[in-house]
């Protein structure tokens, strides 16, 4: 689902080209691997400020929201943690060899182009090898990985101001040096108050106001790419992150007192080349350097100096290669090899005999795309090899690991667009730093911890039913294993926890999408994207719901345009689920729905404005316990965009 | 555990002779106990989840009403808050320490109602209180000001703060001096010292040496003063140290037969348990300096987590608080103190009970 109209359009014209180019851009329905995709025109009229914001709406994704801009928002896909979801911006992995996750909030949709979320791994089999390393892949493009075509100058400014003191300009401009040249420059910058109020959990009657939940940010990146031809491009990224924030934390009752920051600054630098050598043979190599910190303070810790910081460094330099040979005609293989080291550094005064860690990962892949008129086969083999020092204490595991993954889709019928899709995949995540090493809690003989997927689906596309136009509809079922997962349980006490692989988790599901493009009457144009998951996800050792896996979850979003008139609405909706702890009524997290509402107005080509109202009915919710959601919330966006074509 | 028998007299005197308030602070002869009616528990629950229970067992019809708290204050249905860490009865109310939610609760003793809360919020900080005992009619509570507040339990407010050591935990009473275990267990290189305060002067004397980051402290018949310790979680194990009750002076840190975190003293008899790993009780006579029994249970009765033990000082009868794993629904369960199990219940919804006290 989300795609948008032109790509669908193009399912019969790109199968039957498959034969000249052996290249075929899948499509939601026909592709092995189940995908799900928003693009920067869907993005830019819907009432998202991130990108967590923005892949809630896709089936199987649960995002754990802490609510607020500031808020630590993960992305699980189909249950498996977060940890298992690989993200890549602008082609390459996001490491994070410290906690594995990674916040999605953090991530501005001011440049982005497409998002994509593919379940397994992408088909393409030209990619670097730690794409095949995750469960699930989150796939962030920016607008600077494309070529200009016609324009040679592009310009977006975008103004943002709305509710709790929130307020962001963007810039995001790219222009060509030579016909050949592109640079491209985008920067946003973000500040909220974040001091929402919410009904009062010790007096309903009663409104708080959360406290300690300011958020500063900035983001600038730049890009150059050189087009020496369209088979052969070469990508060079920076990009730098800077947040200062307030933790505002769990809310407690009768105690208000928050006290907690954390710093961020993310950096990193990626140069890429992607080539063409002759008509059978393709390469990718890539690097990335990056340097993340992170500084949380206790203003109000109670030790001697009153006073708490942990300060880290973690530095990761990743190099891969990618080759892929089409060996016969309808047969391609690819070999790629990743390696990358990791590092992490503790530089407050507080830190006693750290670890100080170093990891270095030799991923290497061998997969395969068969490919005819009506079927398609991918399959994988990766290897894994970890190679893990310390400078104090024991170190984790090192480890090898071979790890398979199998996908393939079928057209039963020549003139009809239905599709049947099946896939296997086997894959782990290494502990990170912080389950191995975190002090107190850490625990070095952890053993990684792994998601075995299996999914069958079934998609199509069809045209012309009463006043549809086009319907696209996919449905898949699968059945998740986590094994050896990775908790923290309670050891000496309930300030004392430890990390453990304890027990397993098993996940049935389904999960349905659809496309509705309405008939145009009287130049009202019409389209709805829905999804709806339905799983169940237990834990095997006590046979109960697993903490934060809601039985059914689902979205609607309905796009209206009405000459330079565009209306939006969602909802979002889940059932209850339960917080840690047992599976009683105590514990549990009611469920809910929001409804979000936006209008905007396209003066002309360059300038747009747009009004955002969030959570329209007021309803008090929390995706996680005791962290309560913002009610209505309003934000108004101006948008102001040239393409100059004089420039030369 | 002197001071606990003028509480539990005092409590007994206030029971029969339906007493008002005024009496709190006015010492109590020492009179024969009432059997227990029934037993409140307090379970912590988890950090952040706002879920610390009270419960109430009858011993007349052996029920249990799981959230007694909420039953007897419908009005108040946000509950006690978070991490309910300690409990007293001390004349005619109950006291629970809330750590997280930085207050103390004072409730009707007999019947669980609310009266009034004490706060430990000043300015942008919580002190967090965490341990709680009475003397002279006044109720002293540690917290992580490094202070021992005073509480006047008439008026039901902090009079005085007694500046002690970093981090001070378990706390008790014997003739003329409280003892405070300073654990600086928030600093890099915990602390290994208790604090002496002289009761009549409500200052602190002079600071004791003690096993590395003292946390419970239990005082016997003779007036010796029992200190347990944490260690450093590491390389320094738990230890149990002896202060001298008659002298005050460092104390003296038993041999390796007491790698133990935690202690309760009934008369001359000793529990020493660790609240975690599923490890025995041990039971060891301070007057005899012998070990009873190295496995307190005798029965086979098994126990995942002891967490808490308190003791009927009449019958004295072991109730243990078995926090299980931390998650689910704990329970307690009441030994002779022959260690057979007489009869146990569960505190559901309660989680990590930690503390029973009597209700006569």
């Amino acid at each position: 689902m989300y795609a948008p109209k032109a790509c669908f359009a193009q399912v019969h014209d790109t199968l039957e080209a498959v034969r000249i180019i052996a290249k075929k851009e899948n499509t939601t329905i026909s592709s092995p691997t189940p995908f799900q995709q928003l693009n920067a025109a869907q993005i830019a009229l819907q009432n998202n400020i991130s990108i967590a914001d923005a892949v809630k709406q896709f089936a199987g994704v649960q995002v754990k929201d802490y609510g607020g801009v500031g808020g630590l928002k993960t992305v699980s896909v189909r249950s498996l943690g977060a940890n298992h979801t690989g993200v890549l911006y602008d082609g390459m992995l996001i490491g994070n060899a410290q906690g594995g996750q990674i916040d999605l909030g953090k991530f501005s949709l001011d440049n982005v182009a497409q998002i994509q979320l593919y379940n397994a791994n992408p088909t393409d089999i030209l990619m670097p090898a730690r794409t095949f390393a995750a469960a699930s892949v989150l796939s962030i493009k920016t607008s600077a990985n494309t070529f200009l075509k016609e324009e040679n100058q592009f310009v977006k400014i975008k103004l943002q101001q709305g509710s709790f003191g929130y307020f962001s300009p963007s810039l995001s401009l790219q222009t060509k040096v030579t016909p050949k040249l592109q640079v491209g420059f985008s920067t946003t910058y973000q500040t909220c108050k974040g001091d929402y109020t919410f009904a009062s959990y010790e007096n309903s009657a009663l409104k708080e106001q959360r406290a300690n939940a300011a958020i500063k940010a900035n983001r600038i990146e730049i890009d150059a790419a050189y087009f020496v031809n369209d088979t052969n491009k070469i990508h060079f990224k920076i990009y730098n992150y800077t947040s200062n924030r307030g933790l505002p934390g769990s809310v407690i009752f009768y105690n208000n007192t928050s006290n907690q920051n954390l710093y961020d600054n993310n950096f990193f630098a990626q140069a890429s080349w992607q080539n063409k050598l002759y008509k059978r043979s393709e390469y990718l190599v890539s690097s990335k350097f990056s340097i993340d910190k992170n500084e949380y303070v206790d203003a109000a810790y109670p030790n001697a100096s009153k006073y708490l910081e942990n300060k880290f460094v973690q530095k990761e330099a990743y190099f891969s290669a990618a080759y892929k040979y089409k060996l016969l005609p309808l047969l391609s293989i690819s070999f790629s090899s990743d390696f990358y080291h990791n590092q992490l550094d503790r530089t407050d005064t507080f830190a006693t005999n750290f670890a100080y860690p170093t990891r270095n990962t030799f991923v290497t892949n061998i997969a395969f795309q068969f490919v005819k008129n009506n079927v398609e086969i991918n399959g994988n083999l990766l290897y894994t090899s970890i190679d893990e020092k310390v400078q104090n204490g024991k170190a984790g595991q090192n480890l090898q690991v071979f790890s398979p993954s199998f996908s393939t889709c079928i057209k039963p019928f020549t003139n009809k667009a239905i599709y049947a899709r099946v896939f296997y995949k086997n894959i782990f995540r290494n502990p990170t730093f912080n389950d191995l090493y975190y002090t107190n809690i850490g625990n070095v003989n952890l053993l990684p911890e792994y998601a075995q997927q299996f999914n069958i689906g079934i998609g199509f596309q069809k045209g012309n039913i009463g006043i549809v136009d086009e319907i696209t509809f996919t449905i898949d079922a699968y059945s998740n294993r986590v094994t050896n997962k990775i908790l923290a349980i309670p050891r000496q006490n309930l300030f004392q926890w430890s990390m453990q692989n304890v027990g397993a988790v098993q996940i049935k599901a389904v999960d349905a999408t659809a496309h509705l493009q309405f008939e145009t009457f009287k130049e009202v144009n019409i389209s709805s994207n829905l999804s709806y998951t339905f799983q169940q996800v237990i834990n095997v050792e006590t046979n109960t719901q697993l903490p934060y896996s809601p039985t059914h979850t689902g979205s609607v979003n309905v796009q209206v345009t009405y000459k330079k008139l565009n209306f939006n609405y969602s909802t979002f909706f889940s059932s209850y689920k339960y917080k840690e702890g047992a599976a009683i009524p105590e514990n549990i997290v009611q469920g809910f729905a929001t409804h979000d509402l936006s209008v905007a107005y396209n003066f002309n080509k360059q300038y747009l404005i747009k009004i955002d109202a969030n959570n329209i009915a007021a309803t008090q919710y929390e995706i996680i316990k005791f962290y309560p959601m913002p009610l209505s919330n309003y934000r108004i966006s101006f948008h102001y965009t040239i393409k100059n074509k004089q420039i030369k | 555990m002197n001071n606990l028998k003028i509480v539990f007299a005092t409590m007994v005197s206030l029971y029969i002779l339906q007493s008002c308030k005024k009496i709190d602070t006015t010492a109590t002869p020492l009179v024969q106990l009432a059997p227990a009616i029934g037993e409140y528990v307090l379970s912590e629950g988890g950090f952040g989840s706002n879920n610390t229970k009270l419960s109430y067992y009858n011993n007349t019809t052996n029920t249990v009403v799981g959230d007694f708290f909420l039953q007897q204050n419908p009005s108040i249905a946000s509950g006690l808050g978070d991490t309910g860490n300690d409990m007293i009865v001390y004349g005619s109310k109950l006291y629970i320490v809330m750590t997280v939610s930085g207050r103390i609760t004072v409730l009707n003793a007999s019947n669980a109602t609310f009266i009034k809360n004490i706060s430990f919020i000043e300015g942008p900080v919580n002190k967090q209180p965490r341990y709680i005992t009475a003397a002279r009619g006044k109720v002293y509570v540690t917290a992580y000001d490094n202070k021992v507040s005073v509480i006047d339990t008439a008026v039901l407010s902090i009079i005085k703060t007694i500046p002690v050591g970093p981090n001070p935990e378990g706390i008790a009473a014997s003739n003329d001096y409280l003892y405070v275990a300073n654990s600086g267990g928030f600093n890099t290189v915990p602390d290994s010292t208790v604090s002496l305060i002289d009761l009549n002067t409500e200052t602190e004397v002079r600071k004791l040496k003690v096993g590395v980051n003292p946390n419970k402290i239990a005082i016997n018949q003779a007036g010796n003063v029992f200190v347990s310790a944490y260690g450093n979680f590491g390389t320094i194990p738990p230890s149990i140290s002896v202060i001298n009750g008659a002298t005050n002076t460092n104390g003296i840190t038993l041999d390796s037969n007491f790698q133990y975190s935690h202690i309760r003293i009934f008369g001359d008899l000793a529990y020493l348990y660790n609240n975690y790993g599923g490890g025995t009780i041990k039971v060891y006579n301070t007057a005899t300096n012998t070990i009873v029994r190295n496995n307190f249970i005798t029965d086979a009765t098994a126990i995942a987590t002891s967490y808490g033990i308190n003791i009927d000082e009449l019958t004295g009868d072991v109730y243990l608080t078995d926090a299980g794993n931390f998650v689910a629904a704990g329970k307690v369960i009441c030994f002779t103190n022959a260690g057979v199990k007489r009869f146990s219940f569960s505190v559901a919804p309660g989680v990590s009970p930690n503390t029973v006290v009597f209700r006569r």
